[in-house]
């Protein structure tokens, strides 16, 4: 198998002003999230808080309000 | 301690039909913000019928004190009053407040609350983001203000659907 480097234009990273809003705010994860269901939003939120609660346990990372 | 989560916690109080309104960021989230939040925010309709309702799925969900480390179970006088209860739950810490912003109450935000679906014939009232996104601002706390732009954003996105 043989590999090949990708070219320039392959890898050119996206420009931030395509990306973020003038608020620096991703849109596309908005809009994203805009297509789950409320209940899907929350189970992912609960998940994440889950994981923060365990990482504060294991590291005394501090709380987050 | 949490062997459930957010979903659950809600699905227990609003089958036990207690009245309340989800706010802070997870009314935001519910919403349709990606954001991260470690509790849910309620307020709670203060009357002696609902607090017994509330107090009833709040035993069920084996809420305490978070605050102090004697294992408290919140009372009929503490939900009655106007004060933030800060509970922990076997579904994640569960905030239940009786007045947020300049005191106000569930009947007073209940104007600017909207309805959602949680799942089959269940559904929970959550502060409408424009209303969330004018407390946070008069909050001004660094914390409030920082979460500004993605709320205002996802508003923006809202709207355009």
């Amino acid at each position: 198998m043989s590999v090949r480097s990708p070219s320039a234009d392959e890898i050119a990273p996206t420009p931030a002003a395509e990306v973020y809003d003038d608020q620096g705010v991703d849109r596309s994860q908005i809009r994203a999230y805009l297509e789950l269901t409320p209940r899907e939003r929350l189970q992912r939120a609960s998940d994440l808080a889950a994981y923060f609660r365990r990482l504060q346990e294991l590291n005394g990372v501090p709380r987050i309000r | 301690m949490a062997s459930l989560g957010f979903v659950e916690a809600l699905e227990h109080l609003r089958r036990a039909e207690v009245e309340l309104i989800v706010v802070g960021m997870a009314s935001a989230v519910l919403q349709g913000t990606p954001a991260v939040t470690q509790d849910i925010d309620i307020v709670h309709r203060r009357t002696p019928a609902n607090i017994e309702r509330l107090l009833e799925a709040l035993a069920s969900l084996d809420a305490v004190y978070r605050t102090d480390n004697r294992g408290i179970r919140p009372s009929a006088s503490h939900l009655l009053g106007p004060g933030h209860n800060l509970l922990k739950t076997r579904a994640g810490d569960l905030d239940c407040l009786g007045t947020i912003d300049a005191d106000l109450g569930y009947e007073d935000l209940e104007p600017d609350s909207i309805e959602i679906v949680l799942g089959a014939g269940l559904t929970c009232r959550v502060l409408e983001l424009s209303r969330l996104i004018e407390i946070k601002q008069r909050a001004g706390r660094p914390k409030d203000l920082a979460v500004l732009p993605v709320l205002r954003a996802t508003l923006d996105e809202l709207r355009k659907r």
